[in-house]
């Protein structure tokens, strides 16, 4: 693939995606909004449309994967007697519903009742958290020892539950037994489903349709891969990272959903951070990211949301028995103010990076006995650089390891570079592909939009050429090739160019030993070069990269997983 | 020297144009938008008022607040439907002190609570100004008391000192014939009602009667065979014969809701406020509860904190202007005696003269053979009690009608009824 930069195009991309940080949205809404609890209920069946099938053990670890990703903290459950359920799925089963209004109805009939039982037993406790600071200190409260619970509140509550089904629109696999690998396509999605109440009664409502997918792979061969638990053959594991993938993207649409992001007033400020009234009770993590955003009065009174810019949760706050604080830090923009808004904006903990990098090969000249002849390989020790470029995952270790903006990564790169000084056959040696794999961790420490991230990582590493040349008018084909395993410590710096997008620059030392693990190949046969005094080769020095990262809001697949996959173990 | 003096010409005019409008706005608010949240105790009342902030982002919220501050301290002032200051001389009083009054270090002395949450915050101009919006609870007792020092309004203490605080009597209001007594002990939201309403009352000192006193109910009694005149309304009839300078009647209502399988309520109530002696409407009030999940006798309670603070405070303005008149009776004459037409005349104009020498200001209001029924306003330093008008009308009678007497029939604090016989 070839990339044309033109300065033009990149400094009008580069001003595009800085203006997008704080455009303007029409906004007819509370300009201190909080977010309020739903509750939920899931229909444990995956509805199937399009002929989609699974046999029953994918049918339950996708409908399981769903729900483990929907179990989020800024929900309640409203649980839903297995009885009902059964009845809801042989009522499906028997009148084939497939279009979505039909659906809505039968929940209605079958599962909305006994939610809002449900619902009417917790509302009172669950409405609590809607009495707001004014009312808690209102006479009614005060004097009278009242809860300060409206009848508004309840109605809140009791309007404020939501069903979930999840929906697979295809799922297919692909088996090669030439390549020995399988993999699996999953496509569908969540639907969710509201729940209104009023004097006449309860109706159910379609409230959004998210579509995602998912995909794993694997070695078709496979039969002992430990995961989840089980031991699972190569195309078990493939569905299984399938679905997984599929429910961490419906996850994040989900998040997305306006009823269901999480929204809250800053409440403090201070020199690069600032404070709102979340925490684990919502299922804030670090490192979560929040836009910024305020109104602003219009000479006609209307209201105008701006969006300043984007914070990231540094430290939860435990608000689960009484409120606290979360505090974030400011990634984009800043001088904040108490009031303004944090809105959600949810992403997966993946970030995807290109990288173009320029990289140090040498090759240190060495002798070798010919004829009696003592001979150089080269003129002089030969030092080049490898152009190239990587893709890098990186994995966002800060839920588990409570440590902000700390990952994992695995990447793998692919470059060129030109051994000048390298005869065969009398004839320079053509330029040759570098390519490589390898992981570790990353952690970045950040000042508002700029950030220094600092790699420690291990790399697998091979360089090889190959050519041609005429010996005494007859043609030959060659190839060399080396290897190693590097390690890698990077020092970058990188500056965020939109909520999604950081540009990076930086500088590493790529820390390697000397090898002579050349191997050699005249006209496709391999030979012996073991008692050849072969140069050594050295994949060490300073190397320095250019690259982008994306905040990834889907992905189809697991890097990691599939690594994992193609391993077969 | 000329272009001196042309200078300081120059910036003479033009001071003069802007001086005013700066003196106009000075430590007044800038927003004096505000609304009446609730009255939280009879001396202290929630207020959700706008601020606008201007200056630098960091000074915006704190100058936003601290308008905010003075808007709702304004709204208790000017605005809303029973603002403190209501006469013109008031205002204009107030206005010589309005700057230093609405000073910040002053504006925070009657901020008793502020909310921490803005219930509003947008941007203005631009960027170049703030608008918030929260609660705080103000503490008008104390910006009253501090009215009065600064001679702005008359104390009430001071109209106690000269009149006393008006006797209330507090009565459920009964359907046409029905008996408010009755409907007390019958109906507990009602009961509740005028709980709270004494409670509000006795809480500002004022003098207010249980209906339910065993006393009352016999000279109730009584007195209701000798009225003539207040028809069907027994709460009239009941205030006139206990003698209290004012009545409140209410009902409540309240509506019940389900949510879910909870029984909301909402209740309204209308506090209705009424001259004893005349029966006059000063002033009428509806207040509502939240629809809640509470117990009747709550909703009651947070609907009548809605309403009775609005009627007391018209009350209260009555009571002023008729304190400029003098302390204000019924005095109703039964002519029991044998007269004929001459005399009878005679009577009258000697009931008609003794009237006017004891009082400020008299209004005949029925005048039959049988009936002289008179509204006066006596002096208040002149008459401590009933009595001592009683004493001097029946003098001041004898004085010009010697064919007749006068003779206590039932006296209290507001009526005064008298026979006059052979």
């Amino acid at each position: 693939m070839r990339f044309r930069c033109h300065r033009g195009i990149l400094s009008g991309l580069i001003l595009f995606l800085i203006l997008a940080v704080s455009y303007n949205t029409p906004y007819a809404q509370d300009t201190q909004a909080k977010y309020q609890r739903k509750s939920i209920s899931y229909v444990d069946a995956v509805l199937k449309l399009g002929g989609a099938q699974l046999n029953a053990d994918q049918d339950a670890f996708l409908l399981n994967a769903i729900n483990n990703e929907m179990s989020m903290s800024r929900f309640d459950y409203n649980p839903l007697p297995d009885a009902i359920l059964a009845d809801f799925k042989q009522q499906i089963l028997a009148r084939g519903v497939t279009d979505l209004d039909a659906l809505a109805q039968m929940m209605n009939e079958v599962l909305a009742p006994e939610i809002m039982r449900f619902v009417d037993l917790e509302k009172e406790m669950r409405a609590q958290n809607l009495v707001s600071e004014v009312e808690r200190n209102s006479f009614i409260v005060k004097k009278a020892k009242e809860s300060g619970i409206t009848a508004e509140d309840l109605k809140a509550i009791m309007n404020s539950a939501y069903i979930y089904m999840p929906v697979l629109s295809e799922a297919k696999k692909y088996e090669s037994a030439s390549a020995n690998t399988v993999n699996y396509d999953l496509k569908g999605g969540i639907l969710w489903f509201s729940i209104k109440t009023d004097t006449i009664g309860s109706s159910v409502q379609l409230l959004a349709k998210k579509d995602a997918a998912g995909s794993g792979f694997a070695k078709l061969s496979a039969t002992n891969i430990r995961y989840a638990g089980k031991s699972l053959s190569g195309e078990e594991y493939a569905f299984y990272t399938a679905a997984e993938a599929l429910a961490k993207n419906l996850k994040v649409a989900t998040q997305e959903i306006q009823e269901f992001r999480l929204t809250n007033p800053i409440t403090n400020t201070g020199a690069g951070w600032v404070e709102f009234g979340m925490g684990k009770k919502e299922g804030l993590g670090v490192d979560d990211k929040y836009i910024v955003a305020e109104f602003i009065e219009k000479p006609d009174g209307s209201m105008l949301q701006k969006k300043l810019g984007m914070v990231r949760i540094s430290r939860v706050a435990d608000n689960r028995d009484k409120p606290a604080n979360s505090r974030a830090r400011v990634l984009i923009g800043g001088r904040y103010e108490r009031g303004q808004l944090a809105l959600e904006h949810p992403r997966l903990p993946i970030d995807l990076s290109f990288r173009l990098v320029y990289l140090p090969f040498t090759v240190k000249n060495a002798t070798y006995e010919s004829n009696g002849q003592t001979l150089n390989w080269f003129d002089d020790d030969i030092k080049t650089n490898f152009y190239g470029g990587q893709l890098w995952f990186n994995y966002n270790l800060a839920r588990s390891t409570n440590i902000s903006q700390f990952y994992f990564a695995l990447f793998g790169e692919a470059g060129y570079g030109q051994l000048k000084g390298w005869k065969m056959y009398g004839e320079d040696v053509p330029g040759g592909l570098n390519w490589g794999v390898g992981g570790g961790l990353v952690k970045k420490f950040y000042a508002n939009r700029f950030h220094l991230g600092l790699e420690a990582l291990g790399e697998y590493t091979a360089y090889s050429f190959s050519g041609s040349g005429m010996d005494n008018g007859t043609s030959h084909d060659y190839s060399w090739s080396i290897d190693n395993f590097i390690m890698v410590f990077n020092a970058n710096m990188e500056i965020a160019l939109s909520y999604d997008l950081n540009l990076g620059v930086g500088a590493g030392y790529r820390l390697a030993g000397e090898t002579k693990s050349w191997t050699y190949k005249s006209d496709g046969a391999e030979q012996d070069v073991s008692n050849w005094d072969l140069p050594k080769a050295q994949f060490g020095g300073l190397g320095f990269q250019v690259y982008l990262t994306w905040s990834l809001p889907s992905l189809s697949y697991d890097p990691l997983k599939m690594a994992r996959g193609a391993m077969g173990n | 020297m000329r272009s001196v003096l042309k200078y300081v010409l120059v910036v003479l005019i033009a001071a003069s144009f802007l001086t005013p409008n700066a003196m106009a706005q000075g430590n007044l608010p800038q927003s004096r938008q505000a609304s009446f949240v609730e009255s939280y105790s009879p001396t202290e009342w929630m207020i959700q008022a706008a601020g606008i902030g201007t200056g630098s982002k960091k000074e915006q919220e704190v100058n936003a607040i601290n308008d905010a501050k003075k808007s709702a301290l304004y709204f208790c002032l000017y605005m809303g439907t029973d603002p403190i200051l209501t006469a013109p001389e008031e205002k204009s009083r107030f206005a010589l002190q309005e700057q230093n009054f609405f000073d910040l270090n002053n504006v925070n002395k009657y901020i008793a609570w502020e909310a921490q949450d803005f219930t509003l915050r947008a941007k203005m101009a631009d960027g170049k100004s703030l608008k918030i919006e929260k609660v705080f609870r103000v503490n008008v007792g104390l910006l009253k008391e501090d009215l009065v020092t600064l001679g702005v309004i008359v104390a009430g203490t001071d109209l106690a000192a000269e009149l006393g605080l008006p006797q209330i009597l507090v009565l459920p209001e009964v359907p046409k014939g029905g008996n408010p007594l009755e409907a007390l002990d019958n109906q507990s939201e009602l009961k509740q009602a005028a709980r709270s309403i004494e409670s509000y009352l006795t809480a500002r000192r004022y003098e207010v009667i249980v209906p339910e006193q065993q006393d009352f109910l016999n000279n109730y009694g009584s007195t209701m065979k000798l009225i003539k005149g207040a028809g069907d309304d027994v709460s009239l009839q009941v205030a006139q014969s206990i003698g209290s300078d004012v009545y409140v009647t209410y009902t409540v209502s309240i509506a019940t809701g389900m949510q879910g399988s909870t029984e909301t309520r909402k209740a309204s109530v209308t506090v209705r406020a009424f001259e004893t002696t005349t029966g006059r409407l000063l002033g009428t009030e509806t207040g509502y509860s939240y629809d809640r999940p509470a117990p009747p006798e709550v909703v009651t309670e947070e609907a009548i904190k809605d309403a009775i603070d609005k009627v007391l405070s018209r009350v209260m303005a009555y009571w002023k202007d008729d304190l400029q008149k003098g302390i204000q009776y019924k005095v109703i004459f039964n002519i029991t005696g044998t007269f004929d037409q001459d005399q009878l005349e005679d009577l009258q104009f000697a009931v008609a003269d003794a009237v006017k020498s004891c009082s400020n200001r008299s209004k005949e209001n029925v005048a039959t053979d049988q009936t002289l029924d008179y509204l006066l306003w006596a002096k208040a330093d002149k008459y401590q009690q009933a009595r001592d008008l009683y004493r001097d009308i029946k003098t001041a009678f004898s004085g010009k009608y010697a064919n007749a007497k006068i003779k206590q029939q039932q006296l209290n604090r507001k009526l005064i009824m008298l026979e006059i016989t052979n």
